[in-house]
C-alpha cells in the first residue's frame, strides 16, 4: 500500500518536472553537453540571462557558526528564486582541505567552492580549479569590483583568474576601551607608542598585549620595517635582511619584556580568546573577532584601530574565494551560483550582518569597521606560492621556540630561509 | 565422539573425502571474501604507495615525472623529517614499556577473584573507548597554565615533584617544547592502558590451572608465581602487545595532531612522522614525496617487527 502511494507520488513529481521544463525544452540547444566543460560558456534562455547552465549546483565550504549558515541558506534561497532551473545542494565539510584532497582526487568536485588563499597556489598549480576568464569575459562582469590585492591572490602564474573573492578581512588593533582609559593611554598609532602603551597596560590582573607566535601575524611586522619573505615573483628569497631582524627583534621584545604574552602562556585557544576574557588588553586579529566578542563574550567594551606603523604602512589580509573545480560536474550552474554570491546583491546579503567584510569596493559595509576597511588600500593578502606550508611551519615552530628562551631572531631567519629555499627552486 | 560424527556423516551418504573438500570449498570461499578487501584494499594500497613514491605526482594529473629515488633523498635531508623521526622513536621507546607494564599490572588485579572485578575491568577500560580526539580536548584543558594538572601541583605545595624539577607553577605542558611531547605520551600510557589490560587479560586465561596448582603445592609464594609462572607462560601475550604497540606508537597521529596542529608546534616538539605525512598531502599536496616517507615508515615498521619477534620467539604454539 505504502509502496504503492510512494510510486504514484513519484510519478506525479515527474509529470510536475516534464510540465515545468517544457518551455525550456523548446529553447534551441539551451544547454549542449560539454558546453560548459570546453570551457566556452553556452547563452542559456528560459531565465535572467546570468543563470547559465541548469540542475543541481553543488556548492561547499566551511561553516564558521551557525549565523553565517543562515545567511547562507538565505542567500541561496534568494539565487534559486533569480535562477529557477538551477538547485543549489549545499554541503559544508569539516576539516576542509582533507575533504577537498580527497574530492580531488576522486574527481567528484562540488561546482562551487572555496579556496583559502593560501591554498591558491597549489590547488592552482595542480590544475585543481577552472580559470574563470571565459565566464568573465562572457558575462562582460567587471573585475575592477573587487579590491585588486583579494582578486590578486586567485590569479594564476598565467594571470588568469581561478577564484572570486567572497569577503575579505585586513588585521587591526583591537583595544579594549575600558582598560586604556584606566591606564591613561591613548590607543597606539606606532611602534613606540605600542612598545610604551603594552608597557603601561601591564600590570598585575593582565598582560599588555597578547602575541601570536605565527607569520600570520608577525608577517604585518616584518612588511611594516620594509621586509619580505619573497621578492614579487616569488623567484627568491628576501627575508634574510635587516628589515626583518628589526621586526622580529621588535616583536619578541614584547615577550622579553613581559608587556606581550602568547596565547599558550596566557592559557588560552588564540589571542582573540585571551582578549575577550580580559586577561589582555590589546591584540591584533580580524573582522572574524567582532562576532566572537559580541556573542561569547557581550560586556567586554572594545575598538579597532589601524595597525600601529613602522617605517611604512602594512598589514595582513586574509581572503577566501569562491571558485570552480576543473572537474566539477556542472560548472555553468556552478558560475551562475559563484558570479550571483560574489556579486553585489550577493555580497551585500552575505556582509549584512557583519560577520564578513567586502572584498568589494561597490558593496556598503557595516558601521564601525572602518579601520579594517582602510587597510585594504595598504594590506598585503596572506597568499604566497606552492610548498608555502613548510615555510609557515618552520616559521611558527622557530617562533614558538624563540618566545620559550631557545633560540631568537637569528634562528627563525635561518630557519624560515631554509624552507623558503625549497619553494622558489 | 570424533568418531562417531564421522561415522554419521558417512552414513548419510557421500563419501568423507567429498564432504571434507565441500568444506574446504566453503572454508575458502569465506575466507575469499575478507582475503579479496584486504588485498585490494591493504596490499594494494601499499604496493600502489610504493609505485608514487618514486613519481612526481599530481593528485589530479597523475604521475608527471619518474624521480626514482629523489623523493627518498628530499626526505632524508630535510631536518624536520629527522625531527619527526626522532620525536616518533622516542615516543616509542618510552611508550610500549610503559603501556606493557601498565596493562599487565592492571590485568594481574582484575584478574583476581575480588568483589567487583567487573566494575574495575570496565572501568580500566573505559578511556579506550573514548575518541581518542575528545580525550585529548579534556587532556588539553587538564594540562594548561591554570588547568587542574598545575592546580593539583600548587595543591601538593613543597612535594610537587615537578616544581622539583624546576617546572614552574602555571607551566603550559602542551605549550612548551621540552614537555609536549611527554604530556602526549603520559595521555596514551593512560588512555591505551585498558586495552593492553583486556590482550593480557585473554592471554593470562590460557596459563593452566594445574600449573598454578603445582606450584601452590610446592609453596611458592604469589611473587614467585608471578615471576616464575605468570610472566615467561604470557610471553606469547608480550609478543602480540608489545607488536600492536610499537605500531601503534610508530603511528601516532591524532593525539599530536589535536595538540599540536599540522605543524607539529611548539619547536616542532609534537611533529610526528604521520603528521609529517599528513602535512605534505594537506598543504603541499605533494603525493609522492608523501609516499615515499610512508614507505620510510613502513620499513621502520617492519624492521622494528622483526626485531621483536627474534626477542619473543615465534608465533604462539598452544593458541
Amino acid at each position: 500500500m505504502r509502496q504503492r502511494s510512494l510510486v504514484s507520488a513519484f510519478s506525479m513529481l515527474l509529470l510536475l518536472a516534464a510540465c515545468t521544463s517544457e518551455p525550456e525544452a523548446s529553447e534551441p540547444e539551451a544547454s549542449e553537453p560539454g558546453a560548459g566543460a570546453s570551457g566556452a560558456p553556452a547563452a542559456s534562455g528560459g531565465a535572467a540571462a546570468e543563470c547559465l547552465g541548469e540542475g543541481t549546483a553543488i556548492l561547499s565550504g566551511w561553516e564558521a557558526g551557525p549565523a553565517e549558515g543562515d545567511l547562507l541558506e538565505q542567500l541561496i534561497a534568494d539565487f534559486e528564486e533569480r535562477c529557477p532551473n538551477i538547485t543549489v545542494d549545499y554541503q559544508p565539510a569539516a576539516d576542509y582541505d582533507a575533504a577537498m584532497i580527497a574530492n580531488f582526487s576522486a574527481a567528484t568536485v562540488p561546482d562551487t567552492f572555496y579556496v583559502n588563499s593560501t591554498r591558491a597556489p597549489e590547488w592552482i598549480d595542480e590544475g585543481f580549479l577552472l580559470p574563470l576568464d571565459d565566464y568573465i569575459a562572457q558575462a562582460g562582469l567587471d573585475a575592477s569590483a573587487f579590491y585588486p590585492n583579494y582578486l590578486d591572490a586567485f590569479k594564476g602564474p598565467d594571470g588568469q583568474i581561478y577564484g572570486l573573492p567572497k569577503d575579505a578581512s585586513t588585521l587591526v588593533l583591537f583595544y579594549n576601551t575600558d582598560m586604556l582609559e584606566a591606564a591613561g593611554v591613548e590607543p597606539p598609532t606606532n611602534w613606540e607608542e605600542l612598545q610604551s602603551a603594552a608597557e603601561a597596560l601591564t600590570s598585575e590582573d593582565a598582560t599588555g598585549l597578547c602575541l601570536q607566535t605565527g607569520l600570520d601575524r608577525a608577517l604585518a611586522f616584518v612588511y611594516q620595517a620594509g621586509g619580505s619573505i619573497y621578492n614579487e615573483d616569488f623567484t627568491e628569497v628576501t627575508f634574510d635582511s635587516p628589515e626583518t631582524r628589526e621586526a622580529l627583534d621588535y616583536y619578541l621584545s614584547f615577550f622579553e619584556n613581559d608587556t606581550g604574552q602568547s596565547p599558550v602562556e596566557l592559557g588560552s585557544d588564540w589571542c582573540g580568546q585571551a582578549f575577550g576574557e580580559e586577561k589582555v588588553a590589546m591584540t591584533f586579529e580580524g573582522n572574524w573577532l567582532i562576532p566572537t566578542l559580541e556573542s561569547t563574550y557581550p560586556d567586554v567594551p572594545f575598538e579597532m584601530a589601524e595597525m600601529p606603523q613602522g617605517a611604512e604602512q602594512a598589514t595582513l589580509a586574509f581572503t577566501v574565494s569562491y571558485s570552480i573545480g576543473a572537474d566539477s560536474e556542472n560548472p555553468d550552474a556552478g558560475w551562475s551560483l559563484l558570479s550571483y554570491l560574489a556579486g553585489p546583491e550577493g555580497m551585500e546579503t552575505w556582509t549584512s550582518l557583519g560577520l564578513a567584510l567586502p572584498s568589494r569596493s561597490d558593496v556598503a559595509v557595516p558601521e564601525g569597521r572602518d579601520a579594517l576597511i582602510a587597510g585594504n588600500d595598504y594590506a598585503r593578502p596572506w597568499r604566497f606560492t606552492s610548498g608555502f606550508g613548510d615555510v609557515e611551519a618552520a616559521f611558527n615552530n622557530a617562533m614558538s621556540a624563540a618566545v620559550e628562551g631557545t633560540g631568537g631572531t637569528d634562528e627563525i631567519i635561518q630557519a624560515t630561509v631554509e624552507a623558503a629555499q625549497g619553494t622558489v627552486e | 565422539m570424533a568418531m562417531r560424527s564421522e561415522a554419521n556423516v558417512s552414513d548419510r551418504g557421500g563419501s568423507l573425502r567429498q564432504q571434507h573438500v565441500t568444506e574446504a570449498l566453503a572454508g575458502y570461499a569465506f575466507v575469499a571474501i575478507p582475503m579479496a578487501l584486504f588485498l585490494v584494499f591493504n596490499v594494494g594500497a601499499i604496493l600502489f604507495a610504493f609505485v608514487i613514491s618514486v613519481f612526481d605526482w599530481g593528485i589530479r594529473a597523475g604521475p608527471r615525472e619518474f624521480l626514482g629515488l629523489g623523493n627518498f633523498e628530499e626526505a632524508l635531508g630535510n631536518p624536520i623529517f629527522w625531527k619527526s623521526v626522532g620525536n616518533t622513536l622516542r615516543y616509542t621507546v618510552i611508550v610500549v614499556p610503559c603501556q606493557m607494564a601498565l596493562g599487565l599490572f592492571l590485568a594481574v588485579i582484575v584478574n583476581q577473584k575480588i568483589r567487583g572485578q567487573t566494575f574495575f575491568r570496565a572501568a580500566f577500560y573505559f578511556p579506550a573507548i573514548a575518541s581518542s580526539a575528545a580525550i585529548t580536548v579534556l587532556f588539553i584543558y587538564i594540562m594548561q597554565p591554570e588547568g587542574l594538572f598545575n592546580s593539583f601541583r600548587s595543591a601538593l605545595g613543597p612535594i610537587d615533584p615537578f616544581g622539583a624539577l624546576g617546572i614552574p607553577e602555571n607551566h603550559p605542558w602542551l605549550g612548551h617544547s621540552t614537555t609536549a611531547l611527554e604530556s602526549v605520551m603520559a595521555l596514551n600510557i593512560w588512555t591505551t592502558s585498558g586495552t593492553m589490560m583486556l590482550f593480557y587479560l585473554a592471554s593470562l586465561q590460557t596459563i593452566p590451572r594445574e600449573t598454578y596448582e603445582a606450584a601452590e603445592m610446592d609453596g611458592a609464594n604469589a611473587w614467585d608465581v608471578f615471576w616464575r609462572i605468570t610472566f615467561p607462560l604470557l610471553r606469547p601475550g608480550h609478543f602480540f602487545v608489545a607488536t600492536v604497540s610499537v605500531i601503534g606508537s610508530l603511528q601516532i597521529f591524532d593525539q599530536a595532531f589535536v595538540a599540536g596542529g599540522l605543524s607539529g608546534e611548539p619547536n616542532n616538539a609534537l611533529s610526528t612522522m604521520v603528521l609529517f605525512i599528513a602535512r605534505q598531502v594537506r598543504e603541499n599536496v605533494d603525493m609522492g614525496f608523501a609516499a615515499a616517507v610512508g614507505v620510510l615508515l613502513f620499513f621502520l615498521i617492519m624492521a622494528v617487527t622483526l626485531v621483536q619477534r627474534r626477542l619473543f620467539g615465534a608465533a604462539p604454539t598452544w593458541y
